[in-house]
């Protein structure tokens, strides 16, 4: 996919029913690229970087041949979807009561 | 050391001079050196080993057993010449300068080192010229004690030959040039002591044999090389020979002894690392795999991101490759744990927060599959209700607002359960007021559409557009193509189902490749002659059945308003063969008088519309033209048509053959009315219209039950059950069918929503599901519920067969005993009509 095509596809995301926003953050917990405000940015990155590798080295224990392909969280509030990726993580907040 | 000598001599000369007071008047700044003096300490110099005037009086001298002299000769002995010519020439001149040198000499008799009668002989030289052994032009370089044994002999040398020649007093200051530090006797008498030079014994510490023996130095070198012989043999013989066991022993240790050694401190560090299960199986695998190569740099790299020394070295893999081969999220993880509290606070240098600005558009290629999937599940979670639907699981009642909502827009006419229930759209901006004019399914990925984007009539917008939606993605087609003109004609293969053949309006042909990602056909008939020079109105791709050709690959068959249909085979590029020129039908009369004025095969060429092309037989087609006729072809066979079937009156938009039953089709025609056929009769079978349908674009078989079929007019969606219309009234209403021709009605009509007009219309593969194609870009999915139980072939044939019975029951009743057997039979026709 060309570049152009990426950023559609991001926006296209952001413009989806009940998206919040999303962070862009590489493999150091740096977010890249975000849609919401700075604080929470750092706090999501910091946080949800940990959490990614933990599920993964998780998913990975019981089967090394496995991978973590998509992380989901659903919560009271909004869900969190995360993709992790070989450099980079992609996380978007979607709220719930959207049906 | 002479030096040593001279220094003994020089405190003996104080004491000569403390004795000899009577000379001494002259002697205060210098000394005197008299036979008075000489002949006072013969006696004690005797024992003293003393030089003496080599040329007036021999010195010791070395004597061996034989009475040979070898007494070491010095170097200073062949210079001698030289320095006796010096002596006679040369006048002492500078003697102030030498008697207060002298004076300094006295006091600093006691501390006579060489360095200082360097210094001394040195000042002489600077000062006294002429008393230098060594003028500029001699230079000979000679150690320091050798300089000092010639310069002192040399001053002394020429003492007494002064004092030889002269009388003392006269030679006061002659003599004062001599250095009293080398105090020198003359000693006239030969010394008589002989020295004897002898060897001790030798002494032997550690006496080392040698075991190598030569054939010349030991006597018994034979006997030794015998026994080396003998040995050998016995060593050969040694090797099973049951006279010989080997045997392990232990022999005694030696000793231990501590032996130290110094060394630089070593470095003592700790580390720790987790060794996870995967981080294991990473290492094994890309250690197998990646022998000897070494992926040192990105390792440090990314440990050097994290500004925390434990994890530089932090790998402690099971395998033997060093930390260097580790694959880099193993890594990131592995030292992620370690440093999960100060994760927050890592700012590596290089790379910004937020950097929100567009310039680091580069920095992202490799999100496209996140955000790929994210759009998915995005959309999953949004449409998952209608994602169960449309896969077809029983659902709960709770969405019951998702039915068509207005009542008014649906009407059941029958009593049946079926429900036509709208689950999503296709649209977006790209589609947005654009016409949809072909669907098609894809045959293998069951989810995706392709959807053509055309006019149906020339228009000025002339750009076309092909879309692939995805059902997992409603928002966004996963694919789209612009094509130069509009579509008109879809077609995915079925032996390669990434390709996708498209007809265009002007009627060129394209396949796209939906593997690639380009934008731009693979193949294009644009520059081919051969091509269709009106709009392509239905494309297919084929099979071959006949393997005896070069592979069994498929083909693309092509139909067009200029009346040919054209088989197409994809080699290096387009190459086609016309299957089919299409001529007007005219009834037999009318052809005879055609063929008499005209002797052109396509002056009234026909153009044709659609085909379909039999399932069990892959060469047997129908094609539609757009005067209303049918014609069924062969295409081995291309004179003329196989039959033809006449009743529309308008041009035939779409022809079908039944899934179920090989001999009966449909056909959709402008002429607001659907036509069910049957091979055999060149007179429909049924017509179908009802009150709401207009222009039929579309008609398809259902392929769940064989009496069922839907259709798209211009507003409506009309599904047709002939089991549920006829079956009811066949029994009563007989004569009643056969004199309005059948009028029947369809089960369910579903208004278009917004009154568009609606043009195309698909049957999903494995759901229950059908797309609905309007005219302002948008494509609709229907979810057919509550289909009743199946009709399967035999109910369709009974029906027609009914059908046909009483139509023909007025006429030709014999025939029909004929037909039928023949119609249940596949087999090609040839009717001359």
């Amino acid at each position: 996919m060309t570049q152009a095509e990426v950023d559609d596809t991001l926006k296209r995301i952001h413009e989806h029913k009940g998206v919040q926003g999303y962070i862009i953050i590489n493999n150091d917990g740096i977010p890249i690229r975000t849609t919401l405000d700075a604080a929470v940015t750092q706090q999501y990155a910091a946080l949800i970087r940990s959490l990614t590798d933990k599920a993964r080295s998780a998913i990975r224990e019981i089967d090394p041949t496995n991978e973590l392909v998509f992380f989901r969280m659903r919560t009271r509030k909004h869900e969190i979807l995360i993709a992790p990726d070989k450099e980079y993580t992609l996380i978007v907040l979607q709220a719930t009561d959207v049906q | 050391m002479s030096c040593g000598r001279n220094r003994r001599r020089s405190k003996l000369s104080s004491t000569l001079h403390g004795s000899s007071t009577a000379n001494r008047q002259s002697i205060e700044k210098s000394h005197q050196f008299s036979s008075s003096i000489k002949s006072n300490h013969s006696g004690k110099l005797l024992k003293e080993i003393s030089r003496e005037n080599t040329t007036n009086c021999d010195r010791f001298r070395v004597l061996d057993d034989k009475g040979d002299d070898v007494t070491p000769r010095r170097i200073t002995d062949y210079i001698r010449l030289n320095i006796k010519k010096h002596n006679e020439e040369e006048k002492p001149i500078a003697e102030t300068g030498n008697t207060r040198i002298i004076e300094n000499q006295e006091k600093s008799m006691s501390d006579k080192s060489i360095v200082s009668t360097m210094n001394l002989t040195t000042a002489t030289s600077n000062i006294g010229r002429t008393n230098t052994l060594f003028s500029v032009g001699e230079k000979t370089t000679l150690d320091i004690g050798t300089r000092i044994i010639l310069e002192s002999e040399h001053l002394f040398n020429k003492t007494q030959n002064e004092r030889t020649s002269h009388n003392n007093n006269e030679n006061q200051e002659f003599q004062a040039t001599f250095l009293p530090g080398f105090g020198l006797q003359c000693i006239n008498d030969v010394l008589a002591d002989t020295i004897v030079l002898s060897e001790t014994e030798t002494m032997f510490i550690l006496n080392l044999n040698s075991i190598v023996v030569t054939q010349n130095d030991h006597e018994e070198y034979n006997r030794i090389d015998e026994r080396n012989k003998i040995y050998m043999n016995l060593c050969k013989n040694q090797r099973g020979n049951d006279l010989y066991i080997e045997r392990g022993m232990q022999t005694f240790n030696n000793a231990p002894k501590h032996e130290h050694t110094v060394t630089d401190s070593i470095f003592i560090r700790s580390q720790a690392s987790w060794a996870n299960t995967w981080d294991i199986h990473d290492s094994t695998i890309e250690s197998s795999q990646y022998e000897g190569k070494v992926y040192r740099q990105y390792v440090i790299h990314n440990n050097e991101n994290l500004n925390d020394n434990r994890i530089k070295f932090d790998v402690n893999h099971n395998s033997n490759t060093k930390q260097t081969i580790v694959s880099t999220q193993s890594s990131q993880n592995s030292s992620t744990f370690i440093s999960q509290e100060s994760l927050v606070k890592i700012t590596p240098s290089n790379t910004n927060c937020f950097e929100l600005n567009d310039n680091n558009k580069n920095k992202l290629p490799d999100i496209d599959v996140d955000a790929f999937i994210m759009e998915r599940i995005l959309n999953l979670n949004i449409y998952h209700q209608k994602h169960t639907v449309y896969q077809g699981f029983d659902h709960q009642d709770n969405h019951g607002s998702e039915y068509l909502q207005d009542r008014k827009d649906s009407f059941l006419i029958m009593n049946t359960n079926l429900k036509l229930e709208r689950l999503w759209q296709y649209t977006s901006y790209l589609t947005h007021d654009r016409n949809v004019s072909c669907l098609c399914w894809n045959k293998q990925n069951h989810n995706l559409l392709a959807v053509g984007y055309g006019y149906f009539q020339y228009s000025d917008d002339k750009q076309g557009l092909v879309c692939c939606w995805n059902a997992k993605n409603l928002e966004f087609p996963e694919r789209h193509y612009q094509t130069n003109a509009s579509v008109t004609s879809l077609s995915f293969s079925i032996k390669h189902p990434n390709l996708l053949a498209v007809g265009l309006f002007n009627g060129n042909i394209c396949v796209f490749d939906l593997n690639e990602n380009n934008t731009f056909p693979i193949v294009d008939t644009n520059k081919y002659d051969k091509k269709h020079t009106n709009p392509v109105w239905q494309i297919e791709w084929n099979e071959r059945d006949r393997s005896s050709e070069i592979d069994n690959s498929e083909i693309l068959i092509s139909i067009s308003s200029d009346g040919r249909i054209i088989r197409w085979t994809l080699r290096k590029e387009f190459e086609a063969t016309d299957l089919m020129h299409l001529k007007p039908y005219h009834s037999l009369q009318m052809a005879c008088q055609i063929l008499n004025n005209n002797d052109g095969n396509f002056s009234n060429s026909v153009g044709g519309l659609c085909f379909d092309i039999r399932a069990n037989d892959k060469t047997i087609y129908l094609c539609g033209t757009d005067e209303g006729v049918i014609h069924r072809c062969s295409m081995i066979y291309n004179e003329k048509y196989l039959e033809s079937y006449i009743g529309h009156i308008g041009p035939v938009y779409k022809v079908h053959w039944s899934p179920f039953v090989e001999n009966i089709f449909l056909s959709a025609s402008a002429d607001w009315t659907i036509r069910l056929w049957m091979i055999g009769y060149n007179q429909s079978c049924m017509t179908f219209s009802s009150t709401n349908s207009k222009i039929f674009f579309d008609a398809i078989w259902s392929p769940k039950s064989s009496t069922m079929f839907y259709c798209v007019s211009e507003n409506t969606i009309e599904i047709w059950d002939l089991s549920k219309s006829l079956y009811n009234v066949y029994s009563f209403f007989l004569l009643f069918l056969l004199l309005i021709n059948a009028r029947l009605d369809p089960i369910y009509v579903a208004n278009s929503p917004h009154q568009l007009t609606l043009t195309s219309i698909a049957y999903a593969i494995d759901s229950d599901c059908i797309a609905v194609g309007t005219s302002n870009g948008t494509v609709w999915i229907y979810h057919v519920g509550n289909l009743s139980s199946s009709a399967n072939a035999n109910d369709l044939l009974t029906i027609v067969e009914q059908t046909l019975h009483s139509q023909f029951d007025s006429s030709e009743k014999s025939d029909i005993n004929q037909e039928l057997s023949l119609t249940s039979t596949p087999s090609i026709e040839i009717n001359h009509n």
